[in-house]
């Protein structure tokens, strides 16, 4: 079967590019979905407690703005709901293939098409539109012993909810995003509960509520209050960029608060030394929780500050030697970011894959495109990442690069006539500017080792501007950073 | 000299318009014919036209309101270019001659533009497109150093459509007129013959035909034009970067060669010559 476009993952990068396609006229395309259902990371995350930490008003598309987000930091449950509504609303079930997992795409360079491979049929597009997301595959280390440890093991994106914790021991591995929501959800119930940090997170407060009966009223009467709520959770994030990208000095106020935060709960000089990072807020994402300090508080909860190095039985040892029993052990330790699993699937006009081509370093253009990768766009590609700001801010802008690129395209005549590759040295250029910017940023600068960062040291996954910014130099294709391909 | 030996005519052409035409080579060898482009005029193919005459008859023209040939207010647009270049081919050609045509810039568009009419599909058995575009001129030019997007196209716009003077001949006018319309490797002389042609070009006209180009949508002629075309495109041209030639290239229905000619601007057949010559030679061997 062949389509214009094959968009690859529904999650919010796949429905908003389909949405998208759909308002351009374009109704050739396919998603194609692994899962049986769409929501992608908020499909697969679980985990008791999970929310996101951008307020709803501003995680979510602004064309399908969402008057009835039932608290600012709405949880996994109606993050999901709401990207089932906009599945149903934009009419794209029609275009969702399930359970086909992409297992290879092959640029075809006889026929300028990809030739797509999934677990569920083969498709051949146009164009490819990568949105599987940087947060999508769950990473686990490589522990020795284990796979023999007695107990239940797994990863908290993919939550046995199967398995009571409810009187057990239980370990949890990483003191993340994740980590910091399930702790303290779980906390109450466990009869005992040991977390293993290699390193101390920044933690700020959370300023969740409900939002009231009158609030959800206005903004359905009134759309003009929702626009400007938004609006304003957008601005305040635009101004907090400065510091993380270019003034990491001015971070430090903002470590005031989180200390303070923390001596509110805890109150155990020792626990503090160990709760106190020992890096420049915002260097790793800053977390925001009421309720992880007080978790961590409770007698029956230990904090080892230190990673765990090994599995005997049913005892774990961490990297500094001390020994703990435990019945379960929850891996919160991220994803594969910077090595994410597509790359090794695609093949590109050489004929080797995105992995062996980002092997040096993940670079891309404008965010979007790569070299020798010709119409294979990426949703949150390389240096698109945010530190305190919405992500679909950034999928939008990338929709409009989609767009104009469609656009573009057209304009070469018949679909399937030409193509579009980014040249290396415009890929080079942009990735020397994204490097520069990012020298001095408080990622690069801030002293720790994040995610942000490749096992070079090199940082290929954040946005060193404001969203304003990337929208900005996403609005057009620009043809002369491209080489056209066509039909011999 | 060849230029000395030139014939020279007057055509006469719709809406009042008289085409200095000249006619240079041998009477009985077959005939080339070269139109030039926007702000410049017939000896923009002196170059070319030289190295063609010993075995071809080469026809030049100036485009109303360019050179020798006066403006016709008002008529300008690419109707006009069609029935200017028709006009011209009726007036040296003998009845059933074929003809090659090669066309520089808006000289190419003429060509693309006449593809439709019974005269041109009966006389021209193929083409050459020097720096050319059929639509989107000012959306894709990078002239202006503008990011892409409203303000370049206007800037564009006013850039085209100007009837403000560009000014004398001097060392700056010089430098810009290079950075738009040449790649890095034009010669002293080459950068001042393209000053000096885009300064002798009269302001009304210019801005009319500006106009014409700023609007330009001729894509759908290039399905009609079925014969044999070559393609010709300075990799550095800023005023129709080669996405143009890459598009008319996908759209062609018979594309004889594309020639990609690095680091050469806009004005390929004043910094190319000899490679534009010789891909003439080439298409003309084949076809007249």
């Amino acid at each position: 079967m062949h389509v214009r476009v094959a968009v690859i993952g529904a999650g919010f990068g796949g429905l908003g590019a389909a949405v998208r396609l759909r308002r351009m006229g374009i109704t050739d395309f396919v998603v194609l979905e692994r899962a049986d259902s769409v929501g992608g990371a908020w499909r697969d995350n679980t985990y008791p407690g999970c929310a996101c930490d951008v307020p709803s008003h501003l995680y979510s598309f602004s064309f399908a703005p969402n008057p009835r987000w039932p608290r600012n930091f709405s949880g996994q449950p109606h993050i999901r709901e709401y990207l089932e509504w906009v599945t149903d609303t934009f009419g794209l079930r029609p275009h969702i293939r399930f359970n086909a997992e992409v297992e290879s795409a092959r640029w075809d360079n006889e026929e300028l098409r990809w030739v797509v491979e999934t677990t569920n049929g083969t498709w051949t597009a146009d164009v490819v539109v990568s949105a599987t997301g940087p947060l999508s595959d769950p990473r686990l280390p490589d522990i020795p012993g284990l796979d023999q440890f007695p107990g239940h093991v797994f990863h908290s994106a993919r939550w046995d909810h199967d398995h009571s914790l409810r009187g057990k021991r239980v370990a949890v591995v990483g003191t993340g995003a994740s980590a910091i929501q399930f702790v303290p959800a779980i906390a109450k119930e466990v009869q005992h509960l040991t977390v293993f940090q290699r390193t101390a997170p920044w933690v700020l407060p959370r300023a969740d509520r409900k939002i009231t009966g009158a609030e959800k009223w206005l903004h359905d009467k009134v759309p003009a209050t929702r626009a400007g709520r938004r609006g304003l959770l957008w601005a305040i994030r635009e101004l907090q960029v400065t510091a993380f990208a270019r003034r990491p000095d001015l971070m430090r106020a903002v470590e005031v608060i989180a200390k303070a935060n923390m001596r509110r709960a805890i109150k155990d000089p020792a626990l503090r030394r160990k709760l106190t990072p020992d890096y420049r807020i915002g260097c790793k994402r800053i977390l925001l929780s009421n309720d992880w300090y007080p978790a961590l508080a409770r007698p029956h909860v230990d904090v080892i500050d230190s990673g765990l190095r090994e599995v005997r039985g049913s005892t774990l040892v961490s990297a500094d030697g001390r020994e703990t029993e435990a019945d379960v052990i929850i891996f919160g330790t991220g994803f594969h970011v910077t090595d994410i699993p597509i790359a090794s699937r695609v093949k590109g006009m050489r004929g080797t894959t995105l992995a062996e081509e980002w092997q040096d370093g993940v670079a891309g253009l404008r965010g979007t495109t790569t070299a020798g990768f010709p119409n294979f766009l990426t949703i949150i590609g390389p240096n698109t990442g945010l530190g305190n700001s919405s992500m679909i801010l950034i999928i939008e802008a990338q929709l409009n690069y989609l767009a104009d690129y469609m656009t573009k395209l057209d304009s070469f005549g018949e679909p399937g006539r030409a193509a579009l590759a980014a040249r290396p040295e415009a890929v080079s250029a942009w990735d020397t500017r994204m490097q520069r910017r990012l020298s001095r940023s408080v990622w690069n600068t801030g002293g720790c080792d994040s995610w942000y960062l490749d096992a070079n040291g090199r940082n290929s996954t954040v946005w060193p501007g404001t969203t304003a910014e990337f929208r900005r130099v996403t609005q057009n294709v620009e043809l002369n950073e491209y080489e056209v391909l066509r039909h011999a | 000299m060849p230029e000395s030996t030139a014939t020279e005519l007057i055509v006469p052409s719709t809406g009042g318009a008289r085409l200095h035409t000249e006619i240079f080579g041998p009477e009985e060898a077959p005939t080339v014919v070269l139109a030039h482009g926007w702000t410049c005029n017939r000896t923009f193919w002196y170059p070319v036209m030289r190295q063609l005459v010993p075995d071809y008859r080469v026809v030049l023209y100036d485009q109303r309101g360019h050179g020798r040939t006066p403006a016709t207010p008002g008529a300008h647009g690419t109707e006009a270019l069609t029935d200017d270049l028709l006009a011209v081919l009726d007036a040296t050609l003998k009845p059933g001659q074929r003809v090659l045509i090669a066309g520089h810039s808006m000289g190419a568009m003429t060509i693309v533009a006449a593809a439709d009419r019974p005269a041109f599909r009966d006389r021209v058995v193929a083409a050459v497109l020097c720096s050319t575009g059929t639509d989107r001129l000012a959306g894709e030019s990078t002239a202006l150093p503008l990011r892409p997007g409203s303000l370049r196209k206007q800037g564009s716009r006013v850039f085209l459509t100007t009837k403000v003077t560009y000014g004398p001949v001097t060392p700056i006018s010089k430098a810009v007129i290079r950075y738009i319309t040449m790649g890095r490797g034009a010669t002293a002389e080459q950068r001042t013959e393209v000053a000096r042609m885009v300064a002798a070009a009269p302001r009304k006209p210019r801005a009319e035909w500006g106009g014409v180009l700023y609007e330009l949508n001729i894509s759908d002629n290039l399905a009609r034009l079925d014969i044999p075309v070559t393609i010709v495109h300075g990799t550095a041209d800023r005023l129709t970067p080669i996405v143009h030639a890459h598009r008319m290239a996908s759209r062609l229905p018979k594309l004889n060669e594309f020639a990609e000619l690095p680091g050469i601007g806009h004005m390929t057949p004043i910094e190319a010559p000899d490679k534009v010559t010789e891909i003439i030679r080439g298409l003309a061997k084949e076809n007249l």
